[in-house]
């Protein structure tokens, strides 16, 4: 049976009350589509709603997963696992075969089996307890069961010419058994959702609304890449504002001189070329402890600023500020993790945040005047007291600051945090604690507009 | 023009190895009528499928290699001053001199209005600015091109247009909402395998399917450039003639020194595991 327009109205809503909207625009291509080519089959209708609606890679994952909760159909696209086959598994393992080959043909209904199994069987989990998702998956994967399942892949005769083979498909089906076990954690999670209290343990949706802190690992790779690309486009973005404005004053003798080449009518006006301004881009990170992972998110945006501009100044700060834009210049991307292995190097007395000294120390050390500032950090003191004299000389150093904080907002401004002193100067404060809020602030992030104010 | 659906068997003729999914949305993006954007990482063969396009549809391929500053008078029209001042100069007659004569065609407005069958290529949009995107949407929505002292020049439906992406900036939603979107991504081992058999001369299919997986692994360890189609390619291609072992020539595939460090610890901990 065919995808009947009430029911692509039905999922429609089901998408915007997932945060997904759906472009009347895209709904009438793919309708159009639909009627056109007379797609009678439901699998082919999903499919091509799958490859019409979506305008990038994020949302095509985001409605990727939609598709699978609404209509219970997984879109087999390339971004799938595929497992190579070889012909040990033909001759040794027909179950592993079996899983794999259903797996190639987009039906994951044996993973699911599976993670039930060892959800429901393999621990006393109790659901309600305040823990990550996280926490489960690491029980889960230290239980026999879980280990036997893989074990598939090694209790084979295999020669040395499939073991490459062989190991990257057990790595993409333990990826894949883990990826379906969090899910099932979540529904869990979300039968006993009364029994948590803390808004920040609601189970996620999407990957890019999901908390930095509640990431797995293969997830935190994926989506510290995407930062570092962000970071990147922040850069490109205030380099193409830098160059723009850098046009000077009308160049008279030149302008003269190639209008004769058009027997004297002024049709080029060349400009003096302006001096070239420095950048003033500084973006200063907090490392403390109660930043937790977002410190490597932040070192992550900053890292990508800085290798694509070289003239962002980078600074990270616990106790005390320490300039890492040459650092960062001479790491690889995959080192970035190294910069925390060097905390000590950071801490300048008790190794606990102080947002006085820090900027007290930026202050002097930033020789650009009149630029931009963008702070990573929670405004966490520790009790310390911020004094009016260091906000005004803030205020008075640079012409704009923005700050991302990643703690809640309903959070700022209680205990420790003296979000609302900083508030007062800043432009823009903006709450980021997942991919998506950091994505929409680099989007809105309007140099041009903002600038030249 | 000819929309009958391609099929994979004519991309693979024309040395192009894709999946089904890659097919339906080239399909549908011909069948709506719609340009096609592609994005994804560099090297994984974007430009490529362009101009397998043009190729298999015989249409004449038409470039517009963008980059940053680019701007109208590169990428769509340019008055010929020199010829209008000249006109001036000989001629009592000046009503006529913002006419095609005096127009100079850039790739955009070439294609628009060509009467020939074209596949407009429109690569790296990504290095464009952001106003640069604005110029583009009238051509892609409404298949038109406005020239002030002209008019509206409309385009016949001739033509196939693919932009590519590198993702290094974000595209407006206004350029995107115009586009049917294809992410590209590296090749799966099958692929691959195909590509290397197609591409490679003497190799067995044995060593297509061993090169095939290590590239695979290799572009899942956390590199800092992460080995293009091409480059993998070249590397098999070397090592089959000159009968090289897995890590030799690293170069060719590896263009980072850290790169090569980690590639090889890696191997030497998957030996040592197998080993034991």
């Amino acid at each position: 049976m065919s995808l009947t327009t009430s029911e692509l109205a039905k999922f429609s809503d089901f998408c915007k009350k997932n945060n997904y909207h759906i472009p009347v625009g895209s709904t009438q291509t793919f309708l159009k589509y639909k009627i056109k080519k007379d797609l009678k089959s439901r699998e082919e209708s999903l499919k091509y709603l799958y490859y019409l609606l979506p305008k990038d890679k994020e949302s095509q994952q985001t409605l990727k997963s939609l598709i699978y909760k609404y209509f219970n159909y997984m879109i087999n696209d390339s971004s799938t696992t595929t497992f190579h086959i070889i012909k040990e598994y033909l001759e040794d393992n027909h179950q592993l075969l079996e899983i794999l080959e259903d797996i190639n043909s987009g039906n994951i209904s044996k993973i699911q089996q599976k993670s039930s199994e060892l959800i429901m069987n393999d621990i006393e989990a109790d659901f309600t307890r305040p823990v990550s998702d996280l926490y489960w998956l690491n029980q889960i994967k230290k239980t026999r069961k879980y280990r036997d399942f893989l074990d598939m892949f090694n209790n084979l005769d295999i020669s040395n010419f499939s073991e490459l083979t062989n190991q990257l498909n057990k790595n993409n089906l333990e990826k894949l058994l883990d990826n379906s076990i969090l899910e099932k954690i979540r529904e869990e999670r979300n039968k006993q959702k009364a029994a948590y209290k803390p808004s920040e343990l609601e189970p996620k949706t999407q990957l890019n609304e999901t908390d930095f802190l509640f990431t797995s690992h293969e997830e935190r790779k994926l989506l510290l890449d995407q930062t570092y690309q962000l970071g990147k486009k922040l850069a490109i973005k205030y380099k193409r504002f830098i160059k723009d404005s850098n046009k000077g004053r009308l160049y008279f003798r030149k302008t003269i001189r190639k209008s004769l080449e058009s027997g004297g009518s002024l049709q080029k006006i060349i400009f003096k070329p302006k001096l070239r301004q420095k950048p003033k881009l500084t973006i200063v990170c907090d490392i403390s402890g109660s930043m937790a992972l977002n410190s490597l998110f932040g070192v992550t945006l900053l890292y990508g600023m800085v290798s694509k501009f070289t003239s962002i100044k980078a600074y990270v700060f616990i106790d005390g500020i320490t300039e890492i834009s040459k650092t960062l210049r001479s790491i690889k991307k995959n080192e970035i993790e190294t910069i925390f292995s060097r905390w000590s190097e950071f801490v300048k007395s008790d190794g606990h945040s102080d947002y006085q000294t820090s900027f007290k120390e930026l202050i002097e050390l930033d020789s650009s005047e009149n630029g931009t500032l963008i702070v990573i950090g929670d405004a966490r003191n520790n009790y310390r007291n911020i004094s009016q004299d260091l906000i005004d000389s803030l205020g008075k150093k640079y012409k704009k600051i923005f700050w991302i904080n990643p703690e809640q907002r309903k959070y700022w401004n209680t205990g420790d945090s003296q979000m609302l002193k900083f508030e007062a100067i800043n432009y823009k404060t903006v709450e980021v604690r997942n991919y998506k809020q950091l994505k929409d602030f680099i989007k809105e992030m309007d140099f041009k507009k903002v600038l030249s104010l | 023009m000819n929309v009958k659906d391609l099929s994979l068997y004519d991309l693979e003729n024309n040395g192009y190895f894709a999946d089904n999914n890659l097919l339906d949305v080239i399909n549908a993006a011909r069948f709506l009528n719609k340009p096609l954007l592609v994005e994804g990482p560099a090297g994984t063969g974007k430009t490529f499928l362009a101009k397998t396009l043009s190729r298999i549809l015989n249409l004449e391929l038409i470039r517009l290699q963008c980059h940053e500053g680019i701007d109208e008078d590169r990428a769509v029209y340019e008055w010929n001053y020199k010829k209008q001042l000249l006109s001036i100069q000989s001629k009592s007659d000046k009503s006529n001199l913002f006419s095609e004569e005096y127009l100079i065609k850039r790739p955009l407005l070439k294609s628009l209005t060509s009467q020939d069958d074209n596949l407009l290529l429109i690569d790296e949009i990504d290095r464009a600015d952001e106003e640069f995107e604005a110029l583009l949407l009238e051509i892609l929505a409404e298949n038109q091109i406005t020239i002030p002292e002209m008019g509206t020049i409309e385009g016949k439906e001739n033509k196939v247009i693919i932009l590519t992406s590198n993702n290094t900036r974000e595209l407006s939603d206004a350029l995107r909402r115009r586009c049917i979107y294809l992410y590209l991504d590296f090749p799966t081992i099958e692929i691959e395998k195909k590509v290397l058999i197609n591409t490679v001369e003497g190799i067995s299919e044995d060593d297509a399917i061993k090169y095939a997986s290590l590239i695979s692994y290799i572009r899942n360890l956390n590199l800092n450039k992460i080995p293009s189609l091409i480059e993998s390619v070249e590397w098999v291609k070397f090592n089959i003639f000159n009968k090289s072992k897995n890590d030799e020539n690293l170069g060719i595939l590896l263009k980072d020194k850290s790169d090569h460090k980690l590639y090889l610890e890696s191997m030497e901990n998957f030996n040592e595991s197998n080993n034991k």
